[in-house]
């Protein structure tokens, strides 16, 4: 009976911990996937233009706060209300956490 | 139990069919043709993404001239080497570049054939090489003919053509500008071109026209356009559309005789754009299915019609995505990380995708349109129909930050792929 349940509490120890790992690297995954296409503009590691701002490295709230203020128009900000309206909160909290685990 | 569990986690994590060629004892080969946004981004990268795969990238031009940013050579704004990008920063990541025209493709073999005969062959093969020209459309319009009534729809010697023409006009000329029907690409490039060289002749020869004569009724940021022209180029635009018979049916080169179905006119400088379709090479390997653009799914752009055959940016049927260097640029990000699913023995899910198309008016006069695309389960389709274009009377604010993005999108986005 002992075993059994010292074998059945490994097990769902693994399955927490494989499911963990697996959630959390499903999450950077679609981070990843999604920062994509911010690169274009943004640039591939995330370092910014001459004018357009750079994303890697940026504390993952502040960045993320940042977002969502901007799906609203904002005086002197064309660009991004139109692209982030697209984007769901899951989604923000997905791209701002993978430039804030991206070397600045 | 055992059992159970292995096959429970191979099911997520492990192949549940390819074998991974990732780690096989050869390193698969992926072979790219065309060296542009598409190409360009595709070969660095996957280099950067698994170093030990080998990528041969084939490119005809030493010398890179991108289409955007090149109507700034024609408005005077920068020279023709502004826009010219050696591909020599491409053998930096260990891209092996085979400077080569192709003569033939064999989807089937995942082979490119170049000019001198000898055969290229990859695991994977990824086709980016743009567009070629219906000339037959057109009465009269050839390569040579243009020449004399240059496109400058593919940048480089031929932006240099009519901007050396532009230059060599009197002042009180008139310079005709002939669109094609839809699809065509950089559908508000023509737009971006005929404001710029409006531009240049505004500053120096101010008594010109232009006139342009379109085969589309309606077009790409038109509200923008025609509200930048009214307040920056008034009088100096005439523009006939398609349902007024705009449509250019003939040309004689020799006399810059341009005609529509109602009217002839002579041009002083005439840049007369031909209707276009996907490079012909990819024509002559059946890869367009008889449509003049090639069908892809939605998710890594691999071809509809053979396996392992992916084709990105002009020449495929994008779904919603216009015909533009950052829709090429996004889609060969997606198609690395599709590639390099496929060769783990990965599934990759759909994604959201991104195309941001600058045009300028005059230089310090910049408007955009910002889209959002979902990879759906048939093609990549547009999230937002409303609301994708800057406001009208933005302002000049509004319009200068917009034209210094476009310069700070364009230095990023080439510095990457080239640099």
């Amino acid at each position: 009976m002992q075993p059994k349940s010292l074998h059945f509490q490994f097990l769902t120890m693994l399955a927490f911990a494989f499911f963990g790992q697996a959630g959390q690297v499903q999450a950077q995954d679609a981070g990843a996937q999604l920062a994509m296409a911010c690169g274009s503009c943004h640039g591939l590691n995330g370092g910014g233009g001459e004018t357009i701002p750079p994303l890697a490295g940026r504390d993952k709230s502040e960045l993320l706060e940042q977002m969502r203020a901007l799906k609203e128009p904002h005086e002197g900000v064309t660009i991004m209300p139109r692209i982030l309206r697209a984007y769901d909160d899951d989604e923000l909290k997905a791209l701002a956490g993978h430039f804030a685990r991206m070397e600045p | 139990m055992t059992i159970a569990r292995r096959s429970f986690v191979s099911g997520l994590l492990a192949a549940p069919f390819a074998p991974s060629l990732l780690h096989a004892r050869t390193a698969p080969r992926v072979v790219i043709l065309g060296g542009g946004f598409g190409g360009g981004t595709l070969a660095r990268a996957l280099k950067r993404a698994a170093p030990t795969l080998s990528v041969t990238l084939i490119e005809r031009e030493s010398v890179v001239y991108t289409c955007p940013f090149s109507n700034g050579v024609l408005g005077g704004m920068w020279a023709l080497d502004r826009v010219g990008f050696s591909t020599d920063g491409l053998r930096a990541d260990g891209i092996e570049l085979i400077r080569s025209d192709a003569a033939a493709i064999e989807p089937e073999r995942k082979t490119v054939v170049l000019a001198d005969g000898s055969r290229i062959s990859g695991d994977v093969l990824v086709l980016a090489p743009g567009i070629d020209f219906k000339w037959s459309a057109i009465e009269g319009m050839s390569p040579e003919a243009a020449e004399l009534l240059p496109h400058a729809w593919k940048a480089g010697r031929q932006t240099q053509i009519l901007r050396d023409q532009l230059t060599a006009m009197d002042d009180g000329g008139l310079v005709v500008v002939s669109i094609p029907a839809p699809p065509f690409r950089c559908p508000p490039g023509p737009y971006e071109r005929i404001s710029l060289i409006a531009h240049y002749l505004m500053h120096h020869k101010p008594a010109s026209k232009i006139l342009v004569l379109d085969a589309q009724d309606s077009f790409s940021k038109q509200p923008l356009f025609e509200e930048a022209w009214e307040a920056l180029y008034p009088g100096m635009i005439e523009r006939v559309p398609g349902s007024a018979s705009g449509a250019v049916v003939a040309v004689d080169a020799a006399t810059r005789r341009i005609s529509t179905g109602f009217d002839d006119v002579t041009a002083d400088v005439a840049n007369v754009i031909p209707p276009q379709t996907a490079a012909r090479i990819l024509i002559d390997a059946g890869l367009d299915e008889g449509l003049g653009w090639c069908p892809v799914e939605p998710l890594g752009f691999e071809s509809r019609l053979v396996k392992d055959v992916y084709i990105l940016g002009d020449a495929a049927l994008q779904g919603d995505m216009p015909k533009s260097g950052f829709s090429a640029n996004v889609q060969a990000k997606a198609c690395a990380a599709s590639i390099l699913a496929r060769l783990e023995g990965r599934a990759v899910n759909p994604t959201k995708l991104i195309n941001v198309c600058y045009s300028l008016a005059a230089p310090d006069y910049g408007f955009s349109v910002a889209d959002v695309f979902i990879q759906g389960p048939e093609k990549v389709t547009l999230l937002q129909a409303e609301g994708r274009i800057t406001a009208l009377a933005a302002g000049a604010q509004a319009h200068a930050a917009e034209a210094a993005h476009a310069k700070s999108w364009y230095d990023t986005i080439t510095s990457e792929i080239f640099g």
